[in-house]
């Protein structure tokens, strides 16, 4: 056995730090491990609410994929370094990513230029196209699920919807703004709803907001289907082009979703200059370079209140669908 | 009338203000921008060129600080050309920098940082291909004109109107009957959704409660043939509203777990049955199982009137068809000028497939005889989506070739 891998065996193994996110079901602390003095942002779900919001199969599901894809230690993924439980919790170590929050950025920045947006997008591309290589579909893109590393590169994280799937499935998830309209209509779906949301994302980087917004998800779901996208003038005409292209309801005509994959979308006039492969390495400059003070600076994360789940959740009474994982 | 009120009213006629405000007003309310004033003198600008010629545009523009936000709309739905000439429709604008520098330019003066809330993500619950298979359907017996207004609904609505003439009727079939009196609560807002609703007769109102204050709200008023309640057939979310009825109503109701089991199980049922007859096409057969997939997928529903000429001999042929339903007649012309009967084609049977792979001329014309449901496939779309048949072929051909020779 890997002598590192008995090492971080479980969570008295870290000095456990301040709160970098949180979700439905947990939350990801800053975490030193205590022997290296490595840095990892630790994602603590509570197994009680996996089980009462019926979220087992999605976490067994993340974990395996995780740990498949570690393997590569892709520059654009969040990648996990271990794993392991308690009786309350499920721990997955990942490693850390120190720039903030992409969603923060955006926020902040309200939209951003023609050049940042494409420089986000390219790096999508390159994500999307190493998931469907291992036939792994994300089905979750969206700023919150993005963040920035030391040096202003993307990263993706939360991987609870992916799957593996060589031809299609059926389950409808996604984030409101951001599914596809072959999702909502549930005739089966499969890498194609990836490159659709890349089209939303290329859309609320450079507009502010999503394309189909509404006070409620029936609303927006309505204007998915109906497949109106109302452009602002300062669009870019060749970004618009694009997203036009990944924004279509026909999968015959959807980019990346036709004979040439995702190189339809490498070829297009908004990116056919990007450096793709000094990209992937790392080796361009980047535009928005997170302001750190050191590797432990998480001034970049916005703040969460901490005393919340103090308290230890219940143990599930029943047995434990984890065991085994 | 006074003399001041009548020219004035002239004055306005003459001059088309009304219209013009009501423009501006329109285009604010459909952008909401930030800064309606810049948004207003931009909009002005462009929408009157002609009018405001010498005012100084650029000028204006950096003064006023805001973006040009008049939209362009386009359907993401309509045929946005092939992808051969990919973004060539595009080539003619100015180049890719010069317009990047303007848009940097105005986004950045407009930075005003609004509240955005983290959006959450929803998921339906999983069916697998078992529990779909295993899962019986209960069926529920109506009168001819109830299914024809539970299918004219179904037509008009958007969440529906997708859905194939099969799996139309299917989900008709399991919609089960609903009847309230007055002051009867159908949905209880914050309540788990199951059941979508559309009404057969009668009268629903429905409020949202404000979690803020308590107030109750009238929102909305359906009648006949209206529906409500659609988020559930897509997964459960608690309610976000409370519908009740106003006197006697008869409701049909549609659970998400039928609905889900009905579109599932025949769309694999439909993949399933058009791969199987694929496989019997020579040139289809040595194709892998994603490939017969993605084919069986991607082939288009036609149908067509009894008479209906589907291809004539001689034409040059872009298409492939799969007779679904119906009987269609092969004939041939002859010498005399005449043409004879020369094979009859029914459901399972397939013709032009040799479309796909060359420009030849029909041998044959095809007619329908009686009403003739088809699935078909232009070439273009084919070689769209999976490349040139000739290419797959070949590959074929080639895999074959050596693991023979193993």
């Amino acid at each position: 056995m890997d002598p590192l891998a008995l090492e971080y065996s479980s969570i008295a193994d870290f000095d456990v730090g301040v709160t970098l996110g949180t979700g439905s079901f947990g939350r990801v602390r800053f975490a030193t491990h205590i022997k290296t003095k490595e840095h990892f942002a630790v994602k603590i779900l509570r197994k009680v609410d996996l089980i009462k919001f019926r979220q087992v199969e999605h976490v067994k599901s993340e974990k395996a994929i995780l740990h498949a894809l570690s393997q590569d230690q892709h520059p654009f993924i969040v990648n996990m370094a271990a794993s392991f439980q308690d009786p309350c919790y499920i721990y997955m170590v990942m490693e850390c990513v120190i720039g903030g929050e992409f969603f923060s950025h955006l926020k902040n920045a309200r939209r951003f230029t023609n050049l940042t947006a494409r420089f986000f997008a390219a790096q999508v591309v390159l994500i999307f196209e190493h998931l469907h290589a291992k036939d792994i579909i994300y089905r979750d893109l969206k700023p919150e699920n993005l963040l920035l590393d030391k040096d202003g590169y993307l990263k993706i994280t939360d991987f609870g919807f992916a799957k593996i799937v060589s031809f299609k499935t059926y389950t409808l998830c996604g984030t409101p703004e951001y599914i596809a309209p072959e999702v909502l209509l549930n005739k089966g779906h499969g890498k194609g709803v990836d490159w659709w949301t890349l089209g939303i994302l290329i859309y609320e980087m450079l507009a502010g907001d999503p394309p189909f917004v509404d006070e409620d998800p029936v609303g927006i779901y309505r204007k998915i289907l109906t497949g109106k996208v109302h452009f602002p003038r300062t669009y870019d005409d060749y970004a618009k082009s694009l997203t036009k292209k990944l924004l279509t309801a026909d999968l015959t005509k959807r980019y990346g979703c036709m004979k040439r994959g995702a190189s339809d979308i490498k070829r297009c006039n908004w990116l056919v200059e990007t450096k793709w492969e000094a990209l992937l390495k790392r080796d361009l400059d980047t535009p928005i370079k997170p302001e750190l003070s050191s590797i432990t600076d998480t001034s970049n994360f916005e703040e969460y209140p901490e005393e919340i789940d103090i308290a230890k959740p219940p143990i599930y009474d029943g047995p434990d669908p984890f065991e085994n994982i | 009338m006074s003399d001041i009120t009548s020219e004035l009213h002239k004055y306005l006629e003459e001059k088309n203000i009304n219209a013009i405000f009501l423009s501006i007003v329109e285009e604010i309310l459909h952008n909401k921008p930030e800064n309606p004033i810049g948004f207003m003198v931009n909009f002005i600008l462009e929408k009157y060129p002609e009018e405001t010629k010498g005012f100084g545009k650029q000028q204006l523009q950096e003064r006023t600080k805001a973006p040009s936000f008049v939209s362009t709309e386009v359907s993401s739905n309509d045929d946005i050309g092939e992808t051969d000439s990919e973004c060539s429709s595009v080539n003619t604008i100015e180049s890719d920098d010069a317009s990047s520098l303007l848009c940097d330019e105005l986004s950045i003066s407009e930075k005003s940082p609004v509240q955005k809330k983290r959006r959450e993500s929803v998921c339906a619950e999983q069916l697998t291909e078992v529990t779909v298979a295993e899962s019986e359907l209960k069926v529920i017996e109506k009168s001819e004109t109830e299914a024809a207004r539970i299918l004219y609904i179904l037509k008009n609505n958007v969440f529906f109107n997708h859905l194939d003439e099969y799996q139309m009727k299917t989900v008709q079939d399991v919609m089960f009957c609903v009847e309230r009196t007055d002051g009867d609560v159908i949905i209880k807002q914050g309540d788990d959704g199951d059941n979508f609703y559309c009404i057969d007769n009668g009268i629903v109102e429905i409020f949202i409660d404000s979690p803020k204050t308590g107030e109750r709200n009238l929102v909305r008023t359906c009648g006949d043939g209206d529906a409500f309640g659609e988020l559930a057939i897509m997964y459960n979310a608690p309610r976000a509203a409370s519908c009740i009825a106003k006197g006697n109503v008869r409701l049909w109701a549609l659970d998400r777990v039928s609905f889900n089991v009905i579109l599932m199980k025949t769309t694999i049922a439909k993949r399933k049955s058009t791969v199987d007859i694929l496989l019997n096409i020579p040139v289809f057969c040595l194709l892998t199982e994603f490939e017969l997939n993605t084919i069986a997928d991607t082939l288009q529903e036609a149908i067509f009137e009894d008479g209906t000429v589907i291809c004539k001999q001689g034409d040059r042929g872009d298409k492939f068809y799969l007779v679904h339903q119906g009987t269609a007649v092969c004939t041939k012309s002859v010498a005399d000028g005449t043409s004879v009967e020369v094979a009859r084609l029914s459901t399972g049977a397939y013709f032009g497939e040799i479309a796909l792979l060359t420009k030849q001329p029909r041998q044959a014309t095809v007619t329908a005889d009686g009403s003739l449901k088809c699935f078909s496939l232009d070439r273009r779309t084919f070689n769209r989506v999976m490349g040139p048949l000739r290419e797959m072929l070949m590959r074929s051909i080639d895999e074959y070739a050596k693991s023979d020779a193993q």
